[in-house]
């Protein structure tokens, strides 16, 4: 396992961090199509309850995604120090590991042997805790998923309201709130799915690295 | 890396470590001490990170590393010791002696060798290693406000941090070989590094007074027999700690 291979971690993490950052932007403008259905609501009476039940359910909605996104940038916030760590253990076996061959002395090479072990442990460990991270932000990434399916059921029923009573008196704001989300609703599937993929690299990466310090910890032991 | 002994009476061992040609060109060439008696060794300023590998594999021809019990840093630059935290994952148990204004900034290295911090007080300290009885002079404000020297009575050589350093071309003797030209290499160091006539005038008054045969700098070459009192008084002389006008 080298360097480079933790790097890579890091600068993957670095945008799926960036990619999170502007997925939580977009879900902010979301609250606006709440607020507006919501002024629908009031203005057209308690008779058209169809724009409360909008209203509150992307609110709803919206709150639950930004939560489960703020998980989702906490797990990649934790992931990035990890990065960092493991990076300073590598760094410190590949100073040891430069200077074995050049090492006199079977006592001398014992010592720093064991101590490329004992940082290669280490470096293991941080690696594990890395790939737990990767696996809760799957879990948290089906999560906001399911969170997203709600956003489109919202939406199948506007458009259904719409074809049925877009006609009446007080719905015709209706079709304006149905495509705005639409709109929005597009955008934040585009976004996530970038995320979705970067997730799923990424687990894939760190399964790999998992597996290498498995193999490193066989090997010392042997 | 060049090794060279300074001093070995079967009781103490003297030894120098520089002129590493393998370092790249943008490191500042340093030279590592080592002082070994009776199965116990110091390492004086054992480096920056880069050099580690060649300093520990140069170290290791001559002692088992583990029997390193001690390290002194003179100070807290990165070239005098980026490299600790490396030494202490080998050697867990070594005391590590440096100013006691350094201890808290010194620990961002890593925070887990600071319990093995001793930390030295302004007026200096005598440390035992082996049998030899060493005394860490005050040198502050030279160049560092928290500064250390190294005096050994029983070998009468006087480590002296930055104080008497050169930068040298990679093929100059270990040893300077004749004052006059040699002063051309340490000139500019001193007048933009030693910030304080006052700290300089303390110090010499303090290290004229010991026996020295041997004066070693972190960088450049060492002084012998009466380049010691030549450098002393060239010190003396040079007007350090004045900052040239910008216009």
């Amino acid at each position: 396992m080298s360097q480079d291979h933790i790097k890579s971690l890091y600068r993957e993490c670095s945008e799926l961090r960036e990619s999170a950052l502007a997925l939580s932007s977009v879900l902010n403008s979301m609250q606006d199509i709440s607020v507006n259905a919501s002024i629908v609501a009031s203005q057209t009476g308690s008779r058209m309850r169809v724009f409360t039940e909008i209203a509150s359910q992307l609110d709803k909605s919206s709150s639950k995604m930004r939560g489960e996104l703020e998980r989702i940038l906490d797990s990649v916030s934790q992931i990035l120090k990890s990065c960092l760590r493991a990076l300073m253990v590598s760094q410190r076996v590949d100073q040891y590991s430069r200077v074995l061959p050049h090492v006199h002395g079977h006592g001398n090479r014992a010592l720093i042997t064991q101590a490329i072990y004992r940082a290669e442990s280490g470096r293991k460990k941080i690696i594990n805790l890395i790939g737990r991270h990767a696996r809760v932000l799957e879990r948290q990434s089906r999560q906001f998923e399911s969170h997203q399916n709600l956003l489109f059921l919202t939406l199948t029923s506007i458009r259904v309201e719409n074809e049925l009573f877009g006609n009446e008196a007080g719905l015709r704001d209706l079709e304006a709130l149905a495509l705005s989300l639409e709109d929005f609703v597009h955008q934040i599937s585009e976004d996530f799915e970038k995320i979705r993929e970067k997730i799923r690299k990424f687990r894939q990466k760190t399964s790999r690295l998992v597996g290498i310090g498995v193999l490193i910890e066989k090997r010392n032991i042997a | 890396m060049k090794k060279e002994i300074l001093h070995d009476d079967g009781q103490v061992t003297w030894m120098v470590f520089g002129r590493d040609s393998a370092k790249p060109d943008s490191i500042i060439d340093t030279n590592e001490y080592l002082i070994s008696s009776q199965n116990e060794a110091i390492l004086l300023d054992p480096g920056g990170m880069e050099i580690f590998p060649n300093v520990l594999a140069a170290v290791s021809e001559s002692i088992e590393i583990k029997s390193i019990t001690a390290y002194l840093c003179s100070h807290q630059d990165p070239d005098i010791m980026s490299s600790l935290p490396l030494w202490m994952e080998l050697t867990p148990k070594a005391k590590i002696y440096l100013s006691w204004l350094w201890g808290g900034f010194v620990s961002h290295f890593g925070n887990e060798f600071s319990k093995n911090f001793v930390p030295v007080p302004d007026d200096g300290m005598v440390i035992k290693v082996g049998m030899a009885e060493m005394m860490l002079v005050p040198a502050h404000h030279l160049h560092s406000a928290g500064n250390f020297h190294l005096y050994c009575p029983h070998s009468k050589i006087l480590f002296c941090g930055d104080v008497g350093s050169a930068l040298l071309p990679p093929d100059y003797p270990l040893f300077v070989e004749h004052f006059k030209d040699h002063v051309p290499y340490m000139d500019k160091f001193h007048r933009r590094w030693m910030p304080s006539e006052e700290a300089k005038d303390a110090w010499l008054s303090k290290v004229r007074k010991l026996d020295i045969s041997l004066l070693c700098p972190q960088h450049g070459a060492i002084f012998k027999g009466e380049d010691v009192e030549r450098f002393f008084d060239w010190f003396e002389q040079l007007p350090v700690g004045r900052l040239k006008r910008v216009a």
